[in-house]
């Protein structure tokens, strides 16, 4: 599903305006983009006030540096994907762990963070096999089917083409589909939702 | 789907309809987003303006934000030119030039403003009625001032909608009633605070007092211009030009009053002019019972999204050159849902023409609100037959002096009287006669509560440092308004405010008592951690 034509025209007046001096106008894009960027970024920590926390400074980035961004390298929606998606790296870097945290699921058990009590029980369940994806899939997965994105809005975002996101969607759905039987992740599922 | 996975399609789509199930509760928390939206408006205000360039030489962009007496130079000018007069008279000049752009706070000495509620009533029906002491302030229109013989305009009481002044006998708040209504239930509002802990607060934090330049002028040079020379204006003497008001001679034009002593400006459509032409005339006054054409109901998919509303609203200021850079996000004023939700015979529910888009005042960084913990500040009113602005009102100078006073640091004390209903409480405790209801307030704000205070003989306005409990869970049902509670952290207003044997302080069996002073003064505690 693309963007509706007129809808990015309002969003490219109010980048103009906000290049113009005019930050107020950035409040509209504020509204239009926090709950994409907050669920993005829980995803990636599992974590309600890290979330907040995370989105605190992405939107701030993003007020600071608006007057920077340049329409023709990208669309704006790509640009604060990328600041979410470096925040969230840099959170987990600042409490000393491997440079190759992206999100909670690369995290060790010797890396866990205290916060993360708050669902560890339940993700261990399904924390087997969704680790054994890598990073771009679980993104991919998690994009697709839980924050419900075109392949367009994730090409975007992932600097990918529309083409290698589909292709990447369905194999990494078909790799979670070998490597656990139905019935179990299934039966897995429910105990996560009903906890 | 990839080719070569189409002979698994079915189980692909069953993996995929299970991860939907799957997906967790973000716990999108409302609060937050509203809360960072503030802090985004506060660093945006903080920002430094952006240099406009003319080619050899560059001004800060803000000096060409129009503020709210550039409007008077546009209404005041036009008016000397068609008397004649080619140059802004001495006098006028003298006016405009005491005007500011944007907001100016003056800091003065701490305590400058002597203790701030000396003098001040502290019984209910006085606490209660400071809510209509607040809607006749001297923004409001003064109708015996105006030129032309019309009722005055609509103009919006502090916190309008939400909260009915002098209700506190009614725990039941509304407005008139419909015969279609649910029925009335007498309902006891506990409030439960679930917030975070509250940070340490500085020892002192500026009030602020509006001042006003007043509109000293010469009369006589003022009337010189008029051509009005049958008197001697010169025999008057210190004399201060107070208003004045005129009216677009046209289909659908606005009528316009400045008032000079408070440095305000309210604009609202001429009911003489509403229609013509076409056969159909319209009385001068307004509503159902005095326009001869008969006017349809309107119905509830006749009301625009916000966002339309604002829409119009923000097309107005615009045209005008109405400047918003002192102003937060607007929103519209829905309180009349809360009713119409709770009334059985919608289909015959009046529903209102006229909606208020609101733009929050923003000083210093801080959100402006009334006693009622709404936000406050300019108003554009809507008319949704027309899609068009019908009014402006709280176009102001935002003039101010600040001084520092004492703080309230015991969060025990604030939580306790923010979960008393707070510093205006609204509900009355029905006791053992009522239903009970929790009512949770969330982590708070630190905003500045306009508040009115009568000494020297006048209303002078304050904006008092207060803590805004956001209503995270509007009771069900009816009748229930109050999107927050606000308690002053300034303690000259907070111990007035609560003072033993004043206000409407429920005594609630097993909850919240009212307070009494301390007999001994609180330990100091230490600072609480930030969560």
């Amino acid at each position: 599903m693309n963007k509706p034509k007129n809808s990015m025209q309002e969003e490219q007046k109010i980048l103009d305006d906000c290049k113009k001096g005019n930050l107020k106008e950035f409040g509209a894009l504020y509204d239009k983009y926090v709950r994409k960027i907050y669920d993005f970024i829980f995803f990636k920590t599992y974590h309600k006030e890290t979330a907040e926390d995370i989105a605190s400074q992405t939107f701030l980035k993003a007020v600071e540096n608006v007057k920077n961004f340049d329409s023709r390298k990208g669309t704006f929606s790509s640009w604060l994907y990328s600041i979410a998606r470096n925040t969230v790296i840099d959170y987990y870097r600042t409490r000393k762990f491997s440079a190759n945290i992206e999100d909670f699921w690369d995290l060790s058990e010797e890396n866990t963070i205290e916060e993360d009590i708050d669902r560890k029980e339940n993700l261990e369940k399904i924390k087997a096999h969704l680790s054994k994806l890598t990073s771009a899939q679980r993104e991919i997965i998690i994009m697709r089917v839980w924050q419900e994105m075109s392949y367009a809005e994730m090409a975007e975002i992932l600097g990918k083409s529309e083409e290698s996101c589909r292709m990447m969607f369905c194999r990494t759905l078909a790799k979670l589909k070998s490597e656990m039987p139905l019935a179990l992740f299934i039966l897995l599922l429910i105990k996560i939702i009903w906890i | 789907m990839d080719p070569s996975l189409k002979n698994k399609e079915s189980e692909i789509v069953k993996v995929i309809d299970e991860l939907v199930a799957a997906k967790p509760d973000t716990k999108f928390d409302e609060n937050f987003k509203q809360q960072l939206r503030a802090k985004i408006m506060q660093k945006i205000s903080a920002m430094p303006p952006k240099k406009i360039s003319h080619g050899w030489f560059t001004v800060p962009k803000f000096a060409y934000a129009m503020g709210g007496l550039a409007i008077l130079a546009l209404v005041i000018l036009p008016s000397l030119y068609f008397y004649g007069n080619k140059t802004p008279n001495a006098a006028l000049s003298v006016l405009t030039s005491k005007s500011s752009s944007g907001v100016s706070v003056t800091k003065l000495a701490g305590n400058a403003f002597g203790a701030l509620t000396a003098g001040q009533s502290n019984t209910a029906a006085e606490k209660t009625g400071s809510q209509s002491l607040a809607a006749t302030a001297p923004s409001a229109v003064n109708t015996n001032d105006l030129a032309v013989s019309y009722p005055a305009p609509n103009t919006p009481s502090a916190g309008s909608g939400s909260v009915v002044a002098g209700s506190a006998g009614s725990g039941v708040s509304g407005v008139a009633a419909s015969p279609t209504m649910m029925p009335i239930r007498a309902t006891n509002y506990k409030f439960v605070y679930k917030g975070s802990d509250l940070p340490q607060l500085s020892d002192n934090m500026d009030v602020l007092k509006r001042v006003t330049d007043g509109g000293a002028a010469s009369l006589s040079t003022v009337m010189a211009n008029t051509g009005l020379n049958f008197i001697d204006w010169t025999k008057f003497s210190n004399t201060k030009l107070q208003n004045i008001s005129f009216t677009e001679n046209r289909d659908n034009g606005y009528q316009v009053y400045v008032n000079f002593d408070d440095g305000s400006v309210s604009i609202s459509q001429n009911a003489q002019w509403v229609a013509s032409g076409n056969g159909t005339t319209i009385s001068s006054c307004m509503g159902t019972g005095c326009v001869p054409s008969p006017i349809q109901p309107i119905k509830i998919g006749d009301v625009p999204s916000d966002s339309k509303l604002i829409d119009v609203a923000n097309g107005f200021l615009h045209d005008y050159g109405i400047s918003l850079v002192n102003y937060g996000q607007p929103y519209v004023q829905n309180d009349w849902r809360i009713q119409y939700e709770a009334t059985t015979d919608k289909a015959n529910y009046w529903i209102p023409q006229s909606f208020s888009v609101i733009y929050p005042l923003m000083i210093n960084g801080k959100e402006v609100y009334d006693e009622s913990g709404n936000k406050t500040g300019l108003t554009v009113n809507v008319d949704i037959t027309q899609m068009k602005a019908t009014g402006v009102y709280n176009l102001m100078t935002q003039n101010y002096q600040s001084s520092s006073y004492p703080t309230e640091n015991d969060s025990a004390r604030i939580i306790k009287l923010a979960e008393n209903g707070g510093f205006r409480q609204i509900y009355y405790w029905y006791g053992g006669n009522g239903e009970s209801q929790e009512i949770d307030l969330g982590t708070p704000v630190l905003g500045l509560v306009q508040m009115w205070f009568y000494r020297d003989n006048q209303n002078q306005q304050m904006l008092v440092p207060s803590y805004i409990f956001p209503v995270t869970n509007k009771a069900a049902g009816a009748y229930y308004y109050q999107n927050s509670v606000v308690v002053p952290v300034i303690k000259d207003v907070l111990d007035w405010g609560n003072s033993s044997g004043g206000g409407v302080v429920p005594m609630m069996t097993g909850g919240v008592q009212a307070e009494t002073a301390p007999a001994t003064p609180p330990a100091v505690q230490p600072a609480p951690a930030v969560k």
